[in-house]
């Protein structure tokens, strides 16, 4: 991204690079374009999801739906966590009850983005289809990027991590965005997910990839035949002024970062610590999101887990959070052996606790299967525990192998099973699945995509999340944190509070900094000479958010699909110590004050 | 405390931590509904004193000038 001029009196000024690429006839086209409003500018989903809305899309899995692999403004800079990589498109798995998919878009850090920006490309655009397998290799040169579509047919069949080490070998200074086996088998497996690789992985060999895994993404990147993107650039000489170190050290020791930093570090240690805290109200997810009145989620707690295993926080590019909470093997000597998985709140919940499963080395076999095969962790968890729910209700007539909850070796088998893209049953996730057996009621997904590790009757702003419940509406820990249950308060949260969590979905930056909107301002002023004041870039991403909403209805998504599983409405569960509030009068009368605020703001918008 | 808000830096005095803690509630009493819940320090909030997670019986521990005392929500995603 290039900028002319130091203010924004002309947003034209700012340009990105922009590579398009039809797969159908291979032809590769790149672009300067030049901005047209701020959401461009700051980039990110908020620019993708405008060329998304040009394109008339009835099914995920047709040609004329693009796939936008897109940076934010930061992506790439020297600001501690500016790795993020966007991937964008109509969801294979979000899908409105009238059948049209819903725009989408999955993040990663890693380290691949910041090479994709320093190869000269700001944003891919994948069009069409490729008739065969295919790589794309963008390279930086003394003449612009060099970009090229080459055959992947040696890689099919590899999981995601062993055709990043193929890759590896053939170019050295490079980074990659692969998929597994799950996003391979498309047809099967609609929550494929994409892999980017980390120095960490690189040079270790272990599996620690970063995942963008919500919406299907990486099944899209299957439909498509790109089974790989391979970024090749060198790292640029970086050196850091006297503010941006001030930056980076507020990122890396401030209040922004703590929960995600080791204990020894003034921090939490991770979003594992969910564990600790969510226990106290008995409300982390267990048995399908039904805590019972004894629950065991603690017996995964990261104390109980490091008594047989070493936990070692290790980190992105750069970056001094270390949030990646990778488990060992715990030699007799208690230092670390093997690496076997990494365990972050969501995958470890919902492959585990949430399907019965309270044994540390049975989570961690699943976790780095789930990885192994590229699925994402929380469609895969919740669609198994949908169906461990089901044959526990239909003991005459169960599903699939009769897996109960707890059973390890048999959701073993449907995990491998769905990751080798045969059994369509799981694969096409929870939505269909329930739709198909007419037991929608504890099917726990909003709009097609499955539940985070937050009960949905603790967070009515699932309902108004656009890419997935705990990464696009900041409502999910309300509830146990403020207590609240009146209407007023729900209303003010969504509609001028928890939308603002996209920010970093546009900007560049991870979440895990929570980095504050002044000295945001700072960073991007320092590190692009645009200077934008907060209240624009609060304005920018409300825009974003509302045009996300805008696009669903576009897509036909109508009251019916704003729901929330139906049978939290129905039937409290009494051990859960959070207060009860949600009935369907209640969300009635959310959704309407709510989408009277939105649908205002987008007649304006969108007209 | 959702992301528009965080981190909201503010100067406080007093001697103990109890003096700071009762100064925030004082300017804003939403953070004291969200900090006490009957009677005792709600549990999904944590408080980190110069980088130490203290608890309420903490609340009497000496601060001085500078000392940096962080309000952060326990729930996180990830």
């Amino acid at each position: 991204m290039s900028v002319v001029k130091n203010n924004l009196s002309n947003i034209n000024d700012v340009t990105y690079q922009q590579c398009v690429i039809n797969l159908t006839n291979s032809t590769i086209k790149v672009h300067q374009r030049h901005c047209q409003n701020l959401e461009e500018v700051l980039g990110g989903f908020a620019r993708a999801y405008q060329t998304l809305a040009k394109h008339d899309v009835d099914h995920a899995y047709s040609e004329n739906n693009p796939l936008i692999v897109t940076t934010g403004l930061l992506t790439g800079t020297p600001i501690m966590t500016g790795l993020r990589t966007y991937f964008c498109s109509y969801s294979p798995l979000k899908v409105s009850n009238q059948g049209r998919p819903g725009a989408m878009w999955s993040a990663a850090s890693g380290k691949f983005g910041s090479k994709l920006r320093w190869t000269g490309i700001d944003e891919i655009v994948f069009e069409g289809r490729s008739s065969t397998p295919v790589l794309l290799h963008v390279k930086q040169s003394e003449h612009g990027p060099e970009i090229n579509l080459i055959p992947a047919d040696d890689y099919l069949g590899k999981s995601s991590h062993e055709k990043i080490l193929l890759l590896q070998k053939q170019f050295a200074d490079s980074h990659f965005a692969v998929i597994g086996e799950a996003g391979e088998h498309y047809d099967k497996c609609f929550f494929g997910s994409v892999a980017c690789s980390t120095e960490n992985l690189l040079k270790s060999g272990d599996d620690k990839c970063r995942w963008a895994g919500r919406g299907g993404m990486g099944s899209i990147m299957g439909y498509k035949n790109i089974i790989g993107i391979i970024a090749d650039a060198r790292d640029p000489k970086i050196s850091l002024t006297g503010e941006l170190k001030e930056l980076n050290k507020f990122i890396a020791t401030g209040p922004g970062s703590r929960k995600y930093r080791e204990i020894k570090k003034g921090g939490l240690g991770g979003t594992w610590s969910n564990y600790d805290t969510l226990s106290k109200l008995n409300i982390v997810p267990e048995n399908n999101f039904k805590p019972p009145a004894n629950p065991k989620a603690l017996q995964l707690a990261r104390q109980e887990v490091e008594k047989d295993f070493v936990v070692k926080a290790e980190n992105c590019f750069r970056c001094a959070i270390a949030c990646h909470k990778n488990i060992y093997e715990k030699t007799t000597a208690g230092k670390h052996g093997k690496f076997l998985a990494k365990f972050d709140y969501e995958p470890l919940n919902l492959l585990s606790t949430n399907l019965g499963i309270h044994d540390s080395r049975q989570a961690t076999e699943l976790v780095a299967l789930c990885d192994r095969y590229g699925m994402d962790s929380i469609s895969a968890g919740a669609t198994l525990s949908f169906v461990l729910d089901y044959n526990q209700r239909n003991p005459d007539a169960p599903l699939l192998n009769n897996a109960r909850f707890g059973d390890f070796e048999l959701i073993r088998d449907l995990l491998i099973s769905v990751g080798q893209g045969k059994c369509l049953e799981l694969g096409q996730g929870v939505k269909r699945l329930s739709e198909s057996l007419n037991s929608t009621d504890y099917a726990m997904h909003v709009k097609g995509l499955e539940l985070p590790s937050y009960l949905p009757e603790t967070n009515p702003g699932y309902i108004w999340a656009i890419a997935g419940g705990h990464m696009s509406m900041q409502t999910y820990g309300l509830l146990a944190a403020e207590g609240e249950t009146n209407l007023d308060y729900w209303e003010n949260v969504i509609v001028n509070k928890g939308l603002y969590m996209v920010r970093d979905d546009i900007t560049g930056i991870c979440k895990f900094s929570n980095l504050d909107g002044q000295r945001l301002t700072q960073a991007i002023s320092l590190l692009t000479g645009i200077n934008i004041s907060e209240d624009e870039i609060k304005t920018t991403v409300r825009h974003a958010f509302l045009r996300g909403i805008w696009l669903e209805k576009k897509q036909g998504f109508n009251d019916s699909d704003y729901e929330l599983p139906a049978e939290i409405l129905k039937m409290q569960n009494e051990n859960v110590k959070t207060p009860s509030f949600l009935t369907e009068k209640y969300l009635k009368e959310l959704k309407k004050r709510v989408f009277s605020h939105f649908d205002e703001e987008i007649k304006k918008l969108c007209a | 405390m959702t992301s528009d808000e965080l981190p909201l830096e503010i100067q406080l005095k007093g001697k103990q931590i109890y003096d700071c803690i009762s100064e925030i509630s004082k300017q804003s009493p939403e953070i004291h509904n969200m900090l006490w819940k009957d009677g005792h320090v709600n549990p999904q909030i944590l408080m980190f004193h110069n980088n130490t997670l203290i608890r309420e019986s903490d609340f009497n521990n000496s601060v001085r000038t500078g000392d940096v005392l962080d309000i952060i929500p326990a729930i996180e995603g990830g």
